[in-house]
């Protein structure tokens, strides 16, 4: 009886510790297109490789598609990813050498267009955006090169889900 | 100290940090910027895992997966999409989001899951119990084993016997987790001392535990090598809250002398883990006023704000430990939450000149200034109740009558006797009138004041005035009448009351301990020259 009400104690006692992100943060994060990463489950992230990993299995399930991984993972960066349903390439601006246009192109007329795109890199923030309407087939982006999600999208160890 | 013993210590301290640290973000958990779970809640959860009752609730959990996986966007978007976890908005999600599904179906008081063989309802009042039992379990075995061991009863078709065997895959991963980050190894340490200090003192049995021997037992423990279980005052008074309360326990079920092991073998002597959990539901319970007033349908009403509850809630935990211990229970408030505060500036990592500072500023109140807090707070019981009154009398509920009695025993009631024989009387027979007769009489007689007596005029206005005074949820003018305010008043009747009495003890403790404000400032001088030596020299060489 005392070890059980002693370890209630130790397990409820009151802390003034900042607030930890949990599961429901991750929820929050990739259910909700406006809700942007909190810094506490930014941290949280970083230094756990099981929820990250969670967040991977949770936007599987939420989102409406999920590219195979990149094939040149090990062989720098990035330009184009192919899936059946849409394709993702980065093309350099002609008018600006430091901005880049992401362009997702429909695969099929009749596929649904995407609303978000999240882009999640092993030990990164995951980077969530949410895209423009497409026109003809294709949505585009026009980013700087080195922005978080240009650059998110370039490394081939990324996964990359669209909702 | 060997280091292989210092070293196994420290391991099992990790161990129960990395469970109460699990427990924290459950309790952290918000949604739509309120708390997920409330206090209560997190309590229950804490006390499933810890007595090892989960394999019935994961059962049920598995159930409501099934059924939440029916409504649009999966059981994920029913448990972590429907707001804070409270039966009505569960209910109010399942009824806008349930799809058309065989076997699972909603009724007024849960969702129905049709099997082959059966049927099983999870009733919605349940639900924010096993939502938390859900986040306990994706923050400890992770969302991916939970979503592995549910993959097979989120099928239409899902039979009782996969839906069993989900549970029993979910209870059998909790209890691995559980052997690797559950140690009760510290607690049976912290449970030897506290007996070798009673033995080594002279005439220090159980009984004779007073104030000061909880600030011996601290100043001695506190700063040894194995001092981190008993490093604050605080953890030093709950131990010996929970020495005593235990001991009264095993007292009561005469197996002192029989120390067992949690378990299923009863043949070898084991105890039953749903024994033990009934024991601390008792040792909780039985005098928790704080969780049901905040539980439904007390929760209509904004009796306490969460400050006023957290200032209560030592007092309350202590029962009648307060009552005998009570300047042990002041130094708790006053130097415990110093302590806290330095606690937190180690964490900061201040420089050595900021961080002596802070210990010498640490206390931030002293007993005079805690008693008057404990006054304020009586008084703020004492003016819910009268509010209370106005609340139920205006909804004629009988709950007001009670109230009455309860608050006002000393008053002379015959003169209200005339106003409800005559009416009721029939051909001179005596007719037991009925309770809501009785209420709806009482409610005019006491909304027209004139026929009633001076002091009951007096207290009718009194209460009308306590009702005024606030201008929380459930006190508002729209609130009257016999809605779900109504509810928590006469909910919250017998939880105030035990508040009241509580208060009222502790007070009475207080005033016997000593006597005048002077000694009570002598005693807290002297408190205090102790606690700052302690502090210093516990946290002296931190820096």
């Amino acid at each position: 009886m005392f070890e059980a009400l002693d370890m209630i104690d130790a397990a409820t006692e009151p802390v003034v510790e900042p607030r930890r992100a949990g599961f429901s943060d991750l929820y929050a994060f990739a259910s909700d297109p406006e809700r942007p990463m909190a810094p506490e489950l930014a941290e949280a992230l970083a230094s756990d490789g099981a929820l990250e990993a969670d967040l991977l299995r949770l936007l599987e399930r939420i989102a409406t598609y999920r590219f195979p991984r990149a094939a040149a993972a090990s062989s720098g960066p990035v330009a184009r990813r192919d899936g059946d349903l849409y394709r993702i390439a980065l093309r350099p601006s002609r008018a600006e050498p430091t901005q880049v246009y992401i362009v997702i192109e429909l695969a099929d007329e009749d596929a649904v267009p995407p609303e978000l795109i999240y882009v999640c890199r092993p030990g990164r923030p995951c980077e969530k955006h949410r895209l423009p309407v497409a026109h003809d087939g294709a949505i585009q982006i026009l980013a700087d090169l080195h922005s978080p999600l240009v650059e998110a999208l370039r490394d081939g160890h990324a996964e990359v889900f669209l909702r | 100290m060997c280091a292989a013993i210092a070293e196994r210590m420290l391991l099992e301290a990790d161990k129960s940090a990395e469970l109460a640290n699990v427990f924290r973000i459950v309790a952290d958990a918000e949604m739509e910027g309120v708390a997920k779970f409330s206090d209560a809640l997190c309590r229950d959860l804490v006390r499933t895992v810890v007595c090892r009752v989960y394999a019935p609730p994961l059962l049920e959990l598995c159930h409501l997966i099934r059924a939440a996986d029916s409504c649009a966007g999966g059981y994920e978007a029913f448990f972590w999409g429907s707001g804070p976890a409270r039966a009505a908005a569960f209910r109010s999600y399942a009824e806008r989001n349930l799809l058309a599904t065989p076997g699972v179906e909603a009724v007024k008081t849960g969702l129905k899951l049709g099997y082959g063989d059966g049927e099983f309802t999870v009733t919605f009042s349940r639900m924010p119990f096993l939502s938390a039992l859900l986040e306990f379990l994706v923050t400890s075995i992770g969302y991916r084993a939970v979503d592995d061991a549910v993959a097979s009863i989120r099928a239409r078709n899902a039979t009782a016997k996969q839906v069993s065997a989900a549970a029993k895959d979910l209870a059998s991963q909790v209890y691995a987790y559980l052997k690797d980050h559950m140690s009760s190894a510290q607690s049976q340490r912290k449970f030897r001392r506290l007996i070798a200090f009673l033995d080594g003192a002279a005439d220090a049995s159980p009984e004779a535990v007073d104030d000061e021997i909880v600030l011996e037992f601290w100043l001695r423990e506190s700063d040894g090598d194995e001092g981190a279980d008993f490093k604050t005052y605080r953890a030093v008074y709950l131990a010996f809250l929970r020495f005593i309360q235990a001991l009264a326990a095993a007292r009561e079920h005469d197996n002192l002398e029989n120390v067992r092991v949690l378990g299923a073998d009863r043949a070898a002597g084991e105890v039953d883990p749903h024994e033990l959990e009934t024991g601390l539901e008792v040792l909780e319970d039985s005098d928790n006023p704080l969780g049901m007033l905040a539980a439904p349908p007390c929760d209509a009403v904004r009796f306490l704000t969460k400050t006023e509850a957290r200032a209560l809630e030592l007092l309350v935990e202590s029962s009648d430990f307060a009552d005998r211990l009570p300047l042990s229970l002041l130094r708790c408030e006053v130097f415990g939450a110093a302590q806290a505060r330095i606690t937190q500036g180690l964490r900061r990592r201040l420089a050595p000149a900021e961080f002596v500072a802070l210990i010498d500023d640490s206390i931030g109140q002293d007993y005079q200034s805690c008693r008057d807090r404990f006054a304020a707070l009586t008084d703020h019981v004492e003016r819910l109740l009268l509010a209370s009154f106005h609340a139920l009398a205006e909804a004629g509920r009988a709950e007001a009558i009670t109230v009455l009695l309860r608050l006002r025993p000393e008053l002379d009631y015959s003169p209200l006797a005339a106003h409800f024989a005559a009416a009721e009387s029939c051909g001179g027979n005596v007719v037991p009138l009925a309770q809501h007769g009785v209420a709806a009489r009482f409610a005019t007689l006491f909304a027209a004041t004139d026929s009633l007596t001076e002091p009951l005029q007096s207290f009718v206005a009194e209460a009308k005035a306590a009702f005024g005074g606030f201008t929380r949820t459930g006190f508002r003018d729209r609130d009257l009448g016999d809605g779900p305010a109504a509810e928590g008043f006469a909910g919250g009747e017998d939880p105030l009351f035990k508040l009241r009495a509580r208060l009222a003890g502790f007070g009475q403790s207080l005033a016997r301990a000593k006597d005048g404000d002077a000694a009570w400032r002598n005693q807290f001088e002297a408190d205090r020259t102790v606690f700052l030596r302690q502090f210093h020299s516990l946290y002296g060489a931190d820096i």
